[in-house]
């Protein structure tokens, strides 16, 4: 019966039975792995770093979830500690040699990505768009931290500007002005990294829809 | 319109929370805001690209996790006893030193002589 509870009743009952009983927060826990761990992985880089920074969120969230006003907002508050574990995560790495490096090298990426896509008939077709989203993924990783952790709450998490402001601690205009010139800045850096995708070359590239 | 204030609204263009016909007027008079929000909308598409991509968590994440949060409540209760204990010790301690200061001398009563 706990197991189909809402996150914010999971919450309230995590702050009632912690740290004696950790059952709800298991379940806490399993209801948001996949999301904290994408958001960690997009804004990291890699597997490795992406799982030592989400261990490090769920541990926050145990540690503090007492201290959470208002359960209702746990899902916003979750992201708020995962977007500032990762940045602040890189923005050590800046200080000491970087152990990881930020885009593993490819055949590593490809062991873990599953590209396989049944709306994808042909292996030409399949390597083309394999082509493009690995392109995308090495834009993304090449962003800056900031913009990275907008575009990957925003594009990828599909988060609301309000949630994207309480995780940034920035105001709804400011995350609008950032989220915009992130877009801008991700294009110019995907014309560098990958040449002709923008402009259309690429036969995937072309392919996705021009709004 | 001010930079900032352009920004936001082509970020509500672009993702279509600011709609309708005289927008579209204003964006057909204004060519460089127009190219902008079809850089954003074409960006928001690729991204979006990447959600197909399945990003698995680690089979014994939840596992390592418990571990931690088990050696997490440990560390805690350890610190505490710990913290309990040295209480307990400070306490004895202070209580000894006070053992040790010399008692303070009964108080005379003022004049010195004492009623017959």
């Amino acid at each position: 019966m706990v197991e189909s509870l809402p996150p914010e009743e999971l919450a309230r009952r995590c702050q009632q039975t912690l740290p004696d009983d950790t059952r709800a927060f298991e379940l806490l826990v399993r209801h948001y792995k996949e999301r904290v761990f994408a958001t960690a992985y997009r804004i990291m880089g890699n597997r490795q770093e992406a799982e030592d920074q989400a261990q490090e969120v769920f541990l926050k969230v145990y540690r503090s979830i007492e201290h959470l006003d208002d359960p209702a907002t746990i899902t916003s508050w979750i992201y708020r500690i995962t977007t500032n574990t990762c940045l602040d995560a890189l923005e050590k790495q800046k200080r000491r040699p970087n152990l990881w490096p930020l885009v593993p090298p490819n055949d590593e990426r490809d062991a873990e990505v599953d590209y396989a896509d049944p709306h994808m008939p042909t292996p030409e077709e399949a390597a083309l768009r394999h082509e493009l989203r690995r392109c995308l993924e090495q834009t993304l990783a090449q962003l800056d931290a900031h913009d990275r952790a907008t575009l990957v709450l925003r594009e990828l998490e599909g988060r609301s500007y309000q949630e994207i402001a309480e995780s940034l601690a920035l105001g709804l205009s400011a995350v609008k002005m950032r989220i915009h010139r992130a877009r801008l800045a991700f294009q110019r850096l995907l014309e560098r990294v990958c040449p002709g995708i923008w402009r259309g070359d690429h036969t995937e590239a072309s392919a996705t829809p021009t709004l | 319109m001010t930079n900032d204030n352009l920004n936001v609204n082509l970020t509500d263009l672009a993702d279509g929370t600011l709609a309708g016909p005289e927008w579209d007027a204003w964006l057909a008079a204004h060519p460089e805001a127009a190219a902008e929000v079809a850089i954003a909308r074409r960006v928001h598409a690729l991204v979006a690209e990447l959600r197909a991509i399945p990003v698995g968590v680690p089979a014994d994440f939840e596992a390592r996790l418990m571990a931690r949060v088990s050696e997490d409540a440990t560390l805690l209760d350890l610190l505490e006893l710990h913290l309990a204990g040295m209480g307990r010790v400070l306490l004895e301690i202070l209580s000894a030193l006070l053992d040790l200061l010399p008692q303070p001398a009964a108080v005379q009563p003022a004049g010195g002589n004492l009623p017959a």
